[in-house]
């Protein structure tokens, strides 16, 4: 019985985990390439550009703007840094194309596009009255909330299309620092700038050279005139604080992807674990060992990466800190699998860690490395609160996925009392180092609320969320010494009080949108954290169905460790 | 007896120390807090403040969470090295909600709004007061009545000022008016007041160019000729409790003379005497010196004035005051009174100036109601001479001789005063509401009854010495002053993004030689005498930046921090004993398993 649903369980993570692997890896096969297509662009990508509020390479300047025009990594399989230089260099020829995000079914009908697209082309958006008309209107103004949504929608529409005209009009790629450190930098063709006429002359003829070399597909011409822009922009660049290095890190960072290699590896771990578990061998424990490894190297990897090309510690989105809660749940998991018995130990935390950066990975947040807002800044509480709380998400979420083993084992195996026991354990050692971290979190986020704020505690709803799930995961603690909650208790309440963790990190900022910390606000998802929320309620009903259903007798475990 | 009362103690005490009630009281707190940002999100974080984290009932949960902490500890007194963690957290959540208590009695949190270039000693907190004020012969005193948002009504409320008594009761709360200055009853020693309506009989602007629109009505107070009168080019109308004959074509001097009201005394100075130098006006030190005299002013851009021959007749002169130390210009037409704030000054209500020309005087339309005993008698006057005089009755329309309309008095109060029309509003900006309340004050010489309008001084007359309420913000003052010299904002090279904010300080203190420079900036508060400043907004007004600080003053903090660090500390002795404790049990287990087992399936059987 249980080794059918071993082996059932196992498929059902092997097949979901390769199809979202399959589906956020696979590129569109594009249908005709042009004769720029096969240009290399190393040199291209390393071109220091001034965007978003800081200096980067070319290439994540396409990366961002072909993300946000067209919500998707690549359009057509072509590099965003090629399709970037098409819309700069051939914008006629791509006004026609369908590119720009729509994808809002119901504004789509309000102003007649049609319902089954998702991108339309900025000349047919452009003369499509009706949007221009919903864009022009104010989203703050009262309304039915149908009406603000397509209002939000259509600007939302309208900054694509307003992107994508800067992007035709070669606006987007400024290469020329400015005189003052805080000013904007110009575009090659922009008359003020600080270059000596004769550098001047030799950067524009370096950049036209490589528009030559890519209008004309020639690959000497392009490469070549791309070194040379590099060469003459470099004297000027270099006193506006412009570092090489950290530029050509970011382009590495961007090639190699470091935490989407990070999940890769993970998971690749935890197939073999799984495998493992089934059929215990001993090279195929050190090779799962030596998988998880190299995905928490991954990440570091990505983490220092990041860190120094941003400036900042990698702890301000959305997107970085589920980044670091994966972080956590690997680092977390590789100690605690030194240390406990329990075999599958490392596959829980190789499921749990890939499933968390899987979601960082796919999930629509920015995963862009912008500058810090003003009240991030001058301050290392950013670090030591946010890595606190991340590193207590990541100990409840590991204790959420030994829930799951434990309430399962519970359920279909009652009689295995010492590997329930084993896993009672760890469940119970994950809750406490995440009580720790959390209650360490709350304080520093405290002490820096009273150093930026003025206050150490003003009931602001995510401070209200976290004391919530602090006292969830209390009540069960202490619900355990009471004798309340026993090791089928323990486990559904794990994943129960997660709940609280999904609504304090996510609940508060999506759904509830209110606050002080209203840097981490957005919208969306609330389908998925349904579902989830859905499916741990169906999980946990089954589990307590089947478990009622086998006789009580040995079920009972004696809470050992209730006395203090 | 006492053995009975030391049981029932001793098994409160019990119950108090139990773990389920621990796990009770954390379920139940925790619980009501995810209520508490529910209802937050539907009503707002006032409301949520107010009903649920504010709320006594609140703090009984808050208390018997500590009572169960202390309970729970005393009862296992003595403790044992074990127990060191156990007691280091159990100590540290006390004084976490001892320090928070006293942050919130003792502390005082609020904003400092600063404008570049201005200084600022108060400190505005959240809470809603009455803030009453008044002259005790000498001293001025002050008195913040606590008042509840939004508050009850009715309410009664008792404060005492300047060594009286005061029973301030609330008897209408509405949170969001429009308000309107209009005549109200007064009490006996008020003058009359009526509300005239001005009816064109053939359709045309009765008024003239220049003048309010047709058919309007407005309100008179007899011998107001200023605020509570009507008065335009060529035209006034006012009521008085005598008529007096125009003079003979004036006696004043050619550029007028200006009238100066200080503390009620009016001082005449002729206009062509003070343009020469400054004039000592009474002998307080008060000077005025007349800068620029128009015949036919028009106004130009900034306040500034010109003479314009093609324009009516519009006499007008610019001074120097000199008053109190202050020096200031003004600008006074002798149509229109004194225009404040033309030159930007916020000149003071100390000092009043009016400008009496002989072109102006008697020229034109006047129209002039005089209480009769039973009635009114209109007297109508143009270019100083007599056109007719007639009684009216309210209701009864009277046409004028000199121009075409007709005058009705649509209203009459025998006793008037200045006060608040209030009508509710029901559609306004909810971001920006003008709550108002009306109240009772009753004093140890009378009463009144008074529409309090949001931050808007109101005098009410009902002890010794006239009281001013206002209704406003709590607010303290700091023991010393800061000046903003300058408030910086950052943006990120090439965007709008703001990257920093910044005010430049220095910090003023009498008590202290120097003067201390200081910069706030996000995450970088100023720390003074106490006190904490941080940069929490900024506004613009005008071409002018406003700083908005946030300032606390916190006794609680340093028992929150300490109660924080040893919570940490406790609990890493905890979970690391705990650990520990696991890893013995499972090393044990690995040799007694079979034991074990057979042990539980006893214990399993008896709970079954």
């Amino acid at each position: 019985m249980h080794k059918y649903f071993r082996t059932l369980g196992l498929l059902v993570v092997l097949a979901s985990t390769g199809a979202m692997a399959a589906e956020s890896l696979a590129a569109e096969t594009p249908a005709s390439q042009p004769a720029w297509a096969a240009l290399d662009l190393d040199a291209a990508r390393a071109l220091p550009v001034q965007y978003g509020g800081r200096v980067m390479p070319l290439d994540t300047l396409a990366r961002q703007v072909v993300w946000q025009v067209t919500g998707r990594q690549s359009l057509q399989g072509l590099d965003p840094v090629r399709l970037l230089l098409a819309w700069t260099w051939q914008g006629q020829a791509w006004r026609d194309q369908p590119i720009v995000l729509v994808g809002a079914p119901d504004l789509q009908e309000k102003i007649g596009l049609a319902a089954d697209g998702k991108r339309f082309s900025h000349a047919e958006l452009v003369a499509n009255q009706p949007l221009m008309q919903l864009m022009a209107m104010n989203t703050a103004a009262d309304g039915p909330a149908q009406e603000s949504a397509l209002r939000r929608n259509a600007q939302q529409v309208g900054a694509r299309l307003d992107l994508l005209a800067q992007a035709f009009s070669g606006r987007l790629i400024r290469l020329v620092p400015s005189k003052d450190a805080h000013g904007t930098w110009a575009t090659v063709d922009q008359p003020l700038t600080t270059l000596t006429e004769a550098d001047r002359t030799r950067v524009k003829a370096a950049f036209e050279k490589m528009r030559d070399g890519f209008l004309t597909a020639n690959p000497a011409g392009f490469a070549g005139g791309a070194q040379e822009l590099t060469g003459a922009l470099a004297q000027v660049q270099a006193p506006a604080g412009v570092n090489p290095s950290l530029i050509s890190l970011e382009v590495r960072y961007n090639q190699l992807r470091p935490f989407r290699l990070g999940w890769v590896l993970a998971c690749l771990a935890m197939a073999l674990g799984l495998i493992e578990l089934g059929w215990p061998k001993r090279p195929l424990r050190y090779a799962t060992w030596a998988l998880l490894t190299a995905g928490f190297v991954a990440l570091n990897a990505g983490i220092v990466m990041r860190w120094s090309f941003a400036g900042h510690a990698p702890l301000a989105t959305m997107y970085e800190s589920l980044v670091f809660m994966g972080w956590g749940a690997v680092a977390i998991g590789l100690v605690t699998a030194t240390v406990a018995q329990l075999r599958s130990t490392l596959v829980i935390a190789a499921a749990v860690a890939t499933a968390i950066l899987i979601l960082a990975d796919t999930a629509p947040v920015d995963s862009v490395a912008s500058p810090l807002i003003p009240v991030l800044r001058n301050t290392m509480w950013l670090t030591y609160h946010v890595l606190t709380i991340m590193l207590a998400y990541s100990a409840f979420a590991l204790a959420m996925g030994v829930g799951h083993v434990q309430a399962a084992r519970l359920a279909y195996r009652p009689t295995d009392t010492d590997r329930a026991q084993q896993t009672g354990r760890l469940l119970y050692g994950m809750l406490i180092v995440g009580c720790v971290f959390l209650a360490a979190g709350i304080i520093f986020g405290a002490v820096w609320a009273n150093k930026s704020w003025g206050r150490y505690w003003g009931w602001d709803p995510k401070e209200t969320w976290s004391l919530i799930t602090l006292l969830g995961y209390m009540a069960i603690l202490h619900g355990r010494l009471v004798g309340w909650i026993r090791s089928f208790g323990l486990a559904i309440s794990s994943i129960v009080c997660f709940q609280l963790v999904v609504m304090t990190y996510y609940g508060v900022n999506f759904v509830l949108g209110q606050g002080r910390h209203s840097y981490g606000f957005s919208s969306g998802g609330q389908l998925w954290i349904g579902l989830y929320v859905a499916a741990e309620t169906a999980f946990m009903l089954w589990m307590w169905a089947v478990r009622n259903r086998t006789p009580k007798a040995g079920l009972h475990e004696a809470s050992s460790e209730a006395a203090l | 007896m006492t053995l009975a009362i030391r049981q029932h103690l001793t098994r409160l005490g019990r119950s108090l120390a139990s773990l389920r009630l621990a796990v009770v009281v954390l379920g139940t707190l925790a619980m009501v807090l995810a209520a508490a940002t529910i209802y937050e999100s539907k009503y707002g974080s006032p409301a949520a403040q107010r009903d649920i984290y504010q709320a006594a009932w609140f703090d009984l949960l808050l208390l018997l969470l500590g009572l169960n902490v202390v309970a729970s500890a005393v009862v296992r007194w003595p403790w044992s090295p074990k127990l060191a963690g156990f007691a280091i957290t159990h100590l540290a959540i006390l004084m976490i909600l001892g320090g928070c208590l006293s942050t919130r009695w003792l502390g005082v949190t609020g904003r400092v709004t600063i404008q570049e270039g201005g200084q600022e000693n108060t400190v505005i907190q959240d809470p809603w007061v009455i803030r009453a004020a008044g002259h005790d012969g000498a001293a001025l005193a002050e008195a913040q009545v606590p008042i509840q948002e939004p508050p009850r009504s009715p309410m009664k409320t008792h404060f005492s000022l300047a060594n009286q008594a005061y029973q301030l009761e609330i008897l209408r709360y509405l949170p969001d008016v429009e308000a309107k200055m209009q005549l109200v009853e007064g009490s006996p020693e008020d003058p009359a007041g009526i509300l005239v309506e001005i009816q064109q009989p053939d359709g045309s602007d009765p008024h003239g160019p220049g003048m309010h629109g047709p058919g309007m009505q407005h309100w008179l107070l007899v011998d107001d000729t200023t605020r509570w009168a009507l008065r335009s080019a060529g035209f006034s109308l006012f009521a008085a409790s005598h008529y007096t004959a125009p003079a003979a074509p004036t006696t004043l001097p050619a550029k007028g003379t200006l009238v100066v009201t200080i503390d009620g005394q009016d001082h005449d100075v002729g206009v062509e005497q003070a343009t020469a130098g400054p004039v000592a006006i009474g002998d307080g030190g008060t000077t005025l010196q007349v800068k620029e005299y128009y015949d036919r002013a028009v106004v130009m851009q900034k306040g500034k004035l010109r003479e314009d021959p093609d324009k009516p007749m519009n006499p007008a002169v610019v001074v120097e005051l000199t008053h109190d130390g202050k020096k200031e210009r003004r600008t006074v037409f002798a149509r229109f009174g004194d225009i404040r704030g033309m030159h930007g000054a916020s000149g003071g209500d100390a000092v009043r100036l009016s400008l009496r020309h002989s072109m102006v005087a008697d020229a034109g339309m006047k129209v002039v109601l005089v209480p009769q005993p039973g009635g009114w008698v209109l007297y109508e006057q143009k270019d100083a001479r007599l056109l007719q005089q007639i009684p009216v009755q309210p209701g009864t329309p009277v046409t004028l001789q000199g121009m075409p309309v007709s005058l009705v008095i649509s209203r009459q109060m025998p006793h008037a005063r200045p006060g608040y029309l209030v009508t509710e509003k029901k559609d306004g900006d909810p971001a920006n509401p003008q709550p108002a309340m009306e109240v009772q004050l009753t004093g140890p010489a009378g009463q009144q009854r008074d529409w309090l309008i949001w931050s808007q001084p109101a005098m009410f007359a009902a002890g010794k010495h006239a009281l001013q309420l206002t209704f406003q913000r709590k607010q303290v003052s700091l023991p010393f002053t800061l000046r903003l010299d300058r408030f910086e904002m950052e943006q990120y090279p090439g965007t709008n993004m703001p990257a920093m904010y910044r005010s430049r300080l220095k910090v003023l203190d009498e008590r202290q030689s120097e003067q201390r420079t200081a910069v706030i900036e996000m995450n970088k508060p100023l720390e003074y005498d106490g006190w904490s400043f941080f940069q929490s907004s900024y506004s613009l007004n005008g071409r002018q930046r406003v700083s908005i600080l946030s300032a606390s003053k916190d006794p609680g903090q340093p028992i929150v921090y300490w109660g924080s660090a040893m919570l940490i500390l406790g609990t890493v002795i905890i979970a690391i004993q705990r650990l520990k404790a696991q890893y013995r049990g499972a090393a044990k287990t690995a040799t007694t398993t079979a034991a074990r087992v057979t042990s539980k399936k006893t214990v399993g059987a008896d709970h079954a």
